[in-house]
């Protein structure tokens, strides 16, 4: 059970490394692409642009000209040909401008406050008494089920 | 994809019931498997309505005459965001009966009701089947289908709405439950959620990221609370833990890491993946959502990532910090010593080993009902130790 354990505790402290976008590897200075999201470049469809006619209510057919995967070679016949500069953009997303990256680093900043607070408010709760006897689901006197189809 | 959906299917309902003399695992197996069967109505429903109106149900082109069903989806004109669209028939209704197999598999509401129960079966099973590899096929198979969500943008919608609902509806029940296995089950629940709200706003590759980062962490805390299960005498409740850190040291630092990875802090995986998931959310171009619905989105979000970390502290705390519960004896101890035997016996055994090493080692379950061990009754505050 112990190396198990170890090996997913490293898996997830590092493991997200893989999928740093670019806007947060470049803010230490690094500016390399998001690994994971150039993996999944020719299999995940690249999300149409907003239409100007009003996103979501209008009826204007959007146009998003999607395939899926790059054609494989099958039974020794050519795959279809699918030119990067003819076809459609696949996958991952260009490099956004500094704007966006500002506002990126921006709600980065505001997810690890939510974590940090969340964390502070679970410690301030519930250090003191972590059954919050009080409550009517916490006392132990209730019926305490492993499984609820009992 | 379908063959590989009813094999964990299969593997799923067959290990929850791991335990034959368990009629509650029986029901649960039951249970689980029946939810399953009705999303599975809708996977098939929603190939055969592929096929239909591509003549294809491969995902990969063959050659010049053989176009896969995503490719032909991918040059026909999407659908408007119209609600008679998921009747019409056509790429929308497509998307959302798919959704519908999604919503059975990886527990989203309204089919969600048997992961909490799925917890019957043995702890690896949950670690493996129930966080990591079965429950995120439904993710998986609407990140790969995403040529067809994006031609239906009502379907984008409505996936971004069950997957936001379902994430802070599980994350408040998760926030309220006792059952170690429980907190987790749930949780398991709002994470998917989150990644089926980053399909709907289009960011498949958050989703499947987040997929992946989630494997990681849940897998590590389903492993961790086996192992304090077993080093508790198959207690699960966490109302009769508290104090296991300096005897279980090696659970406690692996666990901190899986907890402060799903709280989202840098740099553990977790906060990538809900990171980008969030921003976006936030900044989402897909059709179907209005820029009002997408900060409703990412406000609900936000709003889960708070109750994840509450919920994952009060886990933490309730079991490797604070007073030592287990030593306080059930009420109905008082006249029954074969119930005063249960919990606070074991750790005591544990603890005269020193309570280092291999904790696994040190750890032997007694030869006793677990059910009857499980339902000890109320504690009294009289320490049995002080008496």
């Amino acid at each position: 059970m112990t190396v198990p354990l170890i090996v997913l505790a490293i898996l997830s402290t590092v493991g997200g490394l893989v999928g740093i976008p670019y806007a947060l590897s470049s803010a230490v200075g690094l500016k390399v692409d998001n690994y994971f999201e150039e993996t999944l470049h020719p299999v995940i469809a690249a999300v149409p642009k907003p239409s100007t006619s009003g996103v979501g209510t209008s009826t204007t057919p959007v146009e998003p000209k999607i395939v899926s995967n790059l054609p494989q070679p099958i039974d020794g016949a050519p795959p279809l040909t699918v030119s990067r500069n003819e076809g459609p953009e696949l996958g991952a997303e260009p490099i956004p401008n500094p704007q966006e990256i500002t506002e990126e680093r921006l709600f980065t900043l505001i997810s690890l406050a939510i974590a940090i607070a969340g964390i502070a408010t679970g410690c301030s709760f519930f250090k003191r008494d972590p059954c919050w006897s009080f409550l009517e689901f916490s006392r132990i006197n209730t019926t305490s089920t492993r499984f609820t189809t009992q | 994809m379908f063959v590989g959906w009813e094999g964990v299917g299969l593997c799923s309902y067959l290990l929850i019931g791991f335990y034959t003399k368990r009629k509650a695992a029986g029901n649960a197996a039951k249970k689980a498997f029946i939810a399953n069967r009705v999303g599975d109505w809708g996977v098939v429903l929603g190939i055969m309505l592929v096929f239909f109106l591509t003549g294809s149900i491969s995902f990969f082109d063959k050659g010049h005459d053989v176009h896969s069903a995503l490719s032909i989806i991918g040059s026909m004109t999407a659908d408007s965001f119209t609600w008679g669209a998921l009747l019409a028939g056509g790429v929308t209704s497509a998307a959302i009966l798919l959704f519908i197999g999604a919503t059975g598999k990886s527990a989203q509401i309204p089919l969600f009701v048997w992961l909490p129960d799925a917890m019957a079966g043995p702890t690896p099973v949950s670690a493996l089947i129930h966080a990591a590899t079965m429950v995120t096929a439904g993710v998986y198979m609407v990140v790969r289908c995403s040529a067809i969500f994006l031609h239906a943008p009502t379907a984008m919608y409505i996936v971004a709405i069950i997957g936001a609902a379902t994430a802070l509806f599980a994350a408040t029940i998760g926030l309220a439950q006792n059952d170690i296995k429980k907190v987790l089950a749930y949780s398991t629940i709002s994470q998917l959620g989150y990644m089926f709200l980053a399909c709907g706003v289009g960011a498949f590759v958050a989703a499947i990221f987040h997929v992946m980062t989630h494997a990681f962490f849940k897998a590590l805390l389903f492993l961790g609370s086996g192992s304090v299960i077993h080093g508790m005498h198959h207690e699960q409740d966490m109302r009769r833990m508290g104090g296991l850190k300096k005897y279980m040291p090696i659970t406690f630092f692996t666990m901190m890491a899986g907890w402060l990875a799903i709280c989202g802090i840098v740099p553990f995986a977790g906060f990538f993946s809900k990171d980008e998931i969030l921003w976006r959310t936030w900044s989402t171009t897909a059709a179907g959502i209005p820029g009002g619905a997408a900060r409703f989105l990412w406000a609900v979000g936000v709003l889960t990532a708070l109750l994840t970390a509450i919920y994952m502290t009060r886990l933490m705390v309730m079991t490797f910090w604070g007073s030592e519960r287990f030593r306080e004896v059930p009420a109905e101890a008082h006249g029954t010593e074969a119930h005063a035997h249960s919990s606070s016996d074991e750790i005591h055994a544990y603890a005269s080993h020193g309570g280092h090493g291999d904790e696994g080692e040190l750890l032997h379950p007694l030869e006793t009902d677990d059910d009857e061990v499980h339902h000890a009754g109320p504690i009294t505050p009289t320490s049995r130790h002080g008496r």
